[in-house]
C-alpha cells in the first residue's frame, strides 16, 4: 500500500503513541496492579494502601502514621487504648520509605484532605543532621510509588532526584511504567497460576497479618559502647554482624556537610503540610527512638531546622523531641535500628498518650 | 554514544529535525558531516585527525589514480596508509608478541588504544580506492562528500561496510525518503533496539559471566556458548537494523547485512547470510584477487583458507580470531570438496541444525579471551561433567521465540510487508514490539555492542 510521506510520519507518530497507550492500558488501569507480587516493594505499598482504604470505611476517628521501619509501633497495641484516647491508629509507612513516598501515598489515601484526625510522621532526626547518602536518589522510591504516579507527576517526581541518571530513570519509569515493573511482569509471566494463587491468598489475609504482627522478643541487652576507645561490647547472644551496623550508625564519622536532608524534607514534608493547610486534620512530627544507645554527644537542638520551621505552619504540631529517649536502651531494641516487642509495645502506648496530648480529643 | 542510549536518541532526533529543516541539500550534507564528526569526537576526539588524514589520503589517491598514467603508485600509497594505520593500531602488540617469543624475549605490550570503527572505515576506504583503480567507480570530486562517505555516523563504528557506488548513488542524486522508507526505517530502528536490549543483552549477562571465568560442566559450557551465539547475532543484527533504519530515515539505503544466518543449511550459506557486507567485501577484494575458484580445487581451498584467516584476523589481533577464521575456512573448503554446500531440500532441517552447531563451536574461539580458555570450554562441551544450564526459562523462551520469528520471516517476509501494510497493522505491531522492549529490555546498564571493539 503506497503511502505519502506525511501519512507515513503520522503513522509512525501514532505507532510511537501506541507504545505509550499500550503501557497505559496495562499499568495505568486496574488491569495489572491488582496482580502484582505482594512481597515486592511496589506490592508492599499497594497492599498497605488498599488495606487503609478499606479501613477508612470502618468506624472510629482515624489517625494515620507514616515513617520507615524505625517507626515500629504496633497499631493493634495502640488501639487497645482507643476507649481512652478516642482514636484509631493506622500505619501507612513502609520499611525503607521516605517523605516523597509518603506524600504520594497520602495523596491517594486522603484525596480530600479530611479523612484523618491527624497525620503523624516519625523521623529519627529533627535537627537537619545531614545524610551520608541522599534520600533523593533512593532507587526504591520509584518502585514504592510507581502505582501512585500519574502522568502529570512524572516531571516533578523525576526532578526531585539529585543526579541526572536517577532523574532519567525516574522520568522514564514515570512515563513508561512497564520499565519499572519489568521484574514483576517477567515473574508473573513465568508462572501466572502461581501468582494468581498467591495474590488471592494475600488479598484475603494481608490486612489481618499486618495488623496482628507482633515484633520479635530478642533484645540487645548487654550491648555497651566504650566511648573513649569507641569499642563495642556485644554479648554472645547478639548477632556479631550488628557490630558493622553500630559502626555505621552510632560510631559513624561526623555527618557530611550537605543539606540533602533539609532540602528533601522541606520539599516533601512541606507538600504534605500544604495539603492540610485548610483542613481540620493536624500534621504531627515526632522524633522516634533512634537506637539502643543514646549518642554520647547528642545533636544540638536547632531552632531553625527545617522540621521546626515547618512545624510553625498552621495545623502542624511538633512532638517533644526527648519524649521517647527513655526507650533508647538495648533492652528495647532487636538490632541497632529497630525496636523489639517490648520496645514496640512501650512505644505504642507512649505514642497514643502523646498524640492525644498534642491534638486533644477527637472532633 | 551507544545506539542504545537516550543520549544517542536525542542526538539522532536533533539531526533528523535539523536535516529536514534545512532548505538546501548542500547544507544538509554539511550537517551530516558535522554530526558524524561530532559523533566520533564524543568517543575520542583525539582520533579525529586520524580519520581526517585517512580521508584526505584516500580522496587524493583516488583522484590521482583517475588522472595519472601510473595509477598503481597511488593505489599502493592508499593501501599502505590504510593498512599501515590499521596494522599499527590493531596488530602492533600481537605481532610484537609473536616476534618476541620467536626471539625468545619477553614483550611489554604498548599502550595503544584502538580507534573506534577503524576496521570498518578502513575497509570502506580500500574498497573505494580499489573500485576507482578498477574503473568501476569514478573518483569523487567533492572532499566533503567523500568525507561523509567515510564518516557517516549510522555506519561509522560497526558497518555495514557500504560500497562507494551505493552510497554516492544516494548522495549525489538524493531523493527524500518515500513513505515506505520512513515506515521501514522507524520499524527497523525499533526492531534493532529490541534485538539489542531485550535479546542480546539478556544473553550477554549469561555469556559475559561465563566467559570471564569458565567453569566445569558440559551443559554449562553448551548453554554459555549458545548464549553467546544468540547474543552476537542479536547484538550485531540489532545494530545493523538500527543503522539501516537511521539511513532510511535520512534518505540513504544501506545493504542488507544479515538474512537469518542461523537458518543456513551450510557454512557456505551461513556466510551468505551473516555479516553480508564483510563477506562480500572479502570475496570481491581478497578472494577473487587471490584467484578465487579459477585455478582448480586446491588453489580454491587455499584461497578460501587465506581469505577466512585474514577475515578472522580482521576481527581482532589474537590467535583465537585466526583459529576462528581458519576453522571457517576449513569448513568452507570441506563443503566445497564434498559438494555438501549444494542445497537439498530434504536435508534442510538436519543440515541447518548441523550448521548451527558448527557455527556455535566456532564462537568459542571468537568469545574466549585466550586459547587456553577456548580449549577448556571446548573440552567441557565435548567431555565435561554434567553441569547446569545457565539459561533460565526466559532465555529459552526468547531463543524459541526468535527461532519462530526467523522461520516466519524466512517464509513470509513479515517485516517488509508490515512496513508496506495498512496503518491498522503497522501501528499495533509497532506498539507490541515496543512493549516487548519495555518489558524485557536491559535498561539498567548500557551494554556496548560486541562489534564496537573491532
Amino acid at each position: 500500500m503506497p503511502s505519502t510521506r506525511r501519512a507515513a510520519v503520522v503513522t509512525i507518530l501514532a505507532a510511537i503513541g501506541g507504545i505509550f497507550l499500550l503501557d497505559a492500558a496495562i499499568f495505568r488501569t486496574k488491569l495489572y496492579f491488582p496482580w502484582i507480587q505482594a512481597e515486592s516493594s511496589t506490592g508492599l505499598v499497594e497492599y498497605r494502601l488498599q488495606a487503609e482504604i478499606d479501613r477508612q470505611r470502618g468506624p472510629g476517628k482515624l489517625v494515620i502514621t507514616f515513617g520507615d521501619s524505625r517507626f515500629a509501633y504496633l497499631p493493634r497495641v495502640a488501639n487497645q487504648y482507643t476507649p481512652e484516647s478516642g482514636y484509631v491508629f493506622r500505619h501507612g509507612g513502609t520499611a525503607g520509605s521516605s517523605a516523597r513516598d509518603w506524600y504520594y501515598m497520602l495523596r491517594d489515601l486522603d484525596p480530600t484532605g479530611r479523612r484523618y484526625q491527624a497525620v503523624v510522621i516519625g523521623f529519627d532526626d529533627l535537627e537537619d543532621e545531614n545524610n551520608q547518602v541522599p534520600r533523593q536518589d533512593d532507587p526504591r522510591s520509584l518502585h514504592y510509588v510507581i502505582g501512585r504516579l500519574r502522568l502529570a507527576d512524572t516531571w516533578d517526581f523525576a526532578r526531585s532526584h539529585l543526579t541526572l541518571p536517577m532523574q532519567w530513570t525516574a522520568w522514564r519509569g514515570g512515563i513508561l511504567k512497564g520499565i519499572a515493573m519489568q521484574s514483576d511482569v517477567q515473574e508473573f509471566l513465568l508462572n501466572p497460576r502461581q501468582r494468581i494463587r498467591t495474590v488471592r491468598m494475600f488479598r484475603k489475609g494481608w490486612a489481618g497479618w499486618a495488623y496482628d504482627y507482633d515484633d520479635e522478643e530478642r533484645s540487645l541487652a548487654g550491648v555497651a559502647i566504650d566511648w573513649k576507645t569507641r569499642q563495642i561490647t556485644l554479648p554472645s547472644s547478639v548477632n556479631p554482624a550488628y557490630r558493622d551496623m553500630f559502626n555505621q550508625t552510632l560510631l559513624r564519622p561526623s555527618p557530611p556537610n550537605n543539606d540533602w536532608r533539609a532540602t528533601f524534607q522541606r520539599e516533601w514534608i512541606g507538600r504534605i503540610t500544604d495539603r492540610y493547610r485548610d483542613s481540620e486534620t493536624r500534621v504531627v512530627f515526632i522524633r522516634l527512638p533512634r537506637g539502643p544507645i543514646a549518642p554520647l554527644v547528642d545533636v544540638p537542638l536547632n531552632p531553625q531546622s527545617t522540621m521546626r520551621e515547618l512545624a510553625r505552619r498552621p495545623r502542624v504540631l511538633l512532638g517533644d523531641p526527648l519524649r521517647y529517649q527513655e526507650l533508647e536502651r538495648p533492652e528495647y531494641f532487636k538490632d541497632p535500628l529497630h525496636l523489639n516487642r517490648a520496645g514496640a509495645h512501650a512505644f505504642s502506648k507512649m505514642l497514643v498518650d502523646e498524640i492525644r496530648h498534642l491534638i486533644g480529643p477527637p472532633h | 554514544m551507544l545506539f542504545n542510549t537516550a543520549q544517542f536518541f536525542a542526538f539522532f532526533a536533533a539531526v533528523l529535525v535539523l536535516f529536514y529543516a534545512l532548505p538546501w541539500f548542500t547544507a544538509r550534507k554539511w550537517l551530516l558531516l558535522l554530526a558524524s564528526y561530532y559523533f566520533y569526537a564524543i568517543w575520542n576526539a583525539s582520533f579525529i585527525p586520524l580519520l581526517a588524514t585517512l580521508t584526505l589520503v584516500d580522496y587524493g589517491c583516488a583522484l590521482w589514480i583517475e588522472r595519472s598514467s601510473r595509477p598503481k603508485v597511488a593505489l599502493v600509497l592508499s593501501l599502505a596508509a590504510n593498512l599501515g594505520f590499521l596494522g599499527f593500531f590493531k596488530y602492533t602488540n600481537f605481532l610484537g608478541g609473536i616476534f618476541s617469543s620467536l626471539a625468545g624475549r619477553s614483550f611489554q605490550p604498548f599502550d595503544i588504544i584502538l580507534p573506534l570503527g577503524i576496521s570498518f572505515h578502513t575497509f570502506q576506504s580500500i574498497s573505494y580506492v580499489m573500485d576507482v583503480y578498477r574503473k568501476e567507480q569514478k573518483a569523487i570530486r567533492s572532499l566533503p562528500d567523500y568525507a561523509l562517505f567515510i564518516a557517516f555516523f549510522p555506519q561509522l563504528v560497526a558497518g555495514p561496510i557500504v560500497r562507494a557506488r551505493d552510497f554516492f548513488r544516494d548522495l549525489l542524486a538524493w531523493q527524500p525518503p518515500t513513505g515506505e522508507d520512513l515506515r521501514l526505517g522507524a520499524w527497523l530502528m525499533l526492531l534493532g533496539l529490541t534485538k539489542k536490549m531485550a535479546f542480546a543483552d539478556r544473553f550477554a549477562l549469561v555469556a559475559d559471566g561465563y566467559f570471564a571465568n569458565p567453569v566445569a560442566g558440559q551443559l554449562t559450557a553448551i548453554t554459555a556458548t549458545l548464549a553467546f551465539g544468540l547474543q552476537i547475532f542479536f547484538d550485531f543484527s540489532g545494530y545493523t537494523d538500527m543503522a539501516i533504519g537511521m539511513a532510511k530515515l535520512l534518505g540513504f539505503h544501506f545493504p542488507e547485512n544479515f538474512r537469518r544466518p542461523y537458518l543456513a543449511g551450510s557454512i557456505t550459506e551461513f556466510w551468505r547470510r551473516w555479516h553480508i557486507s564483510l563477506s562480500t567485501w572479502l570475496r570481491d577484494y581478497l578472494y577473487i584477487p587471490l584467484g578465487g575458484s579459477r585455478g582448480g580445487a586446491w588453489p580454491t581451498y587455499r584461497n578460501l583458507l587465506i581469505t577466512m584467516l585474514l577475515g578472522g584476523l580482521w576481527h581482532g589481533a589474537s590467535w583465537n580470531f585466526v583459529i576462528w577464521g581458519g576453522y571457517h575456512g576449513l569448513l568452507l573448503s570441506l563443503e566445497r570438496a564434498t559438494g555438501l554446500s549444494k542445497p537439498r531440500w530434504w536435508l534442510m532441517v538436519p543440515r541447518a541444525a548441523l550448521t548451527f552447531v558448527l557455527v556455535q563451536i566456532g564462537w568459542v574461539f571468537f568469545r574466549a579471551t585466550t586459547f587456553e580458555s577456548s580449549r577448556f570450554v571446548l573440552t567441557q562441551i565435548f567431555s565435561g561433567g554434567q553441569g547446569a544450564s545457565l539459561l533460565n526459562a526466559w532465555q529459552w523462551g526468547l531463543a524459541g521465540l526468535s527461532l519462530a520469528v526467523a522461520l516466519v520471516e524466512e517464509r513470509w517476509a513479515v517485516i517488509e510487508r508490515l512496513s508496506r501494510g495498512p496503518a491498522w497493522c503497522y501501528v499495533p505491531a509497532f506498539a507490541l514490539v515496543g512493549l516487548v522492549l519495555e518489558l524485557f529490555g536491559v535498561f539498567d546498564q548500557a551494554i556496548p555492542f560486541v562489534y564496537f571493539q573491532f
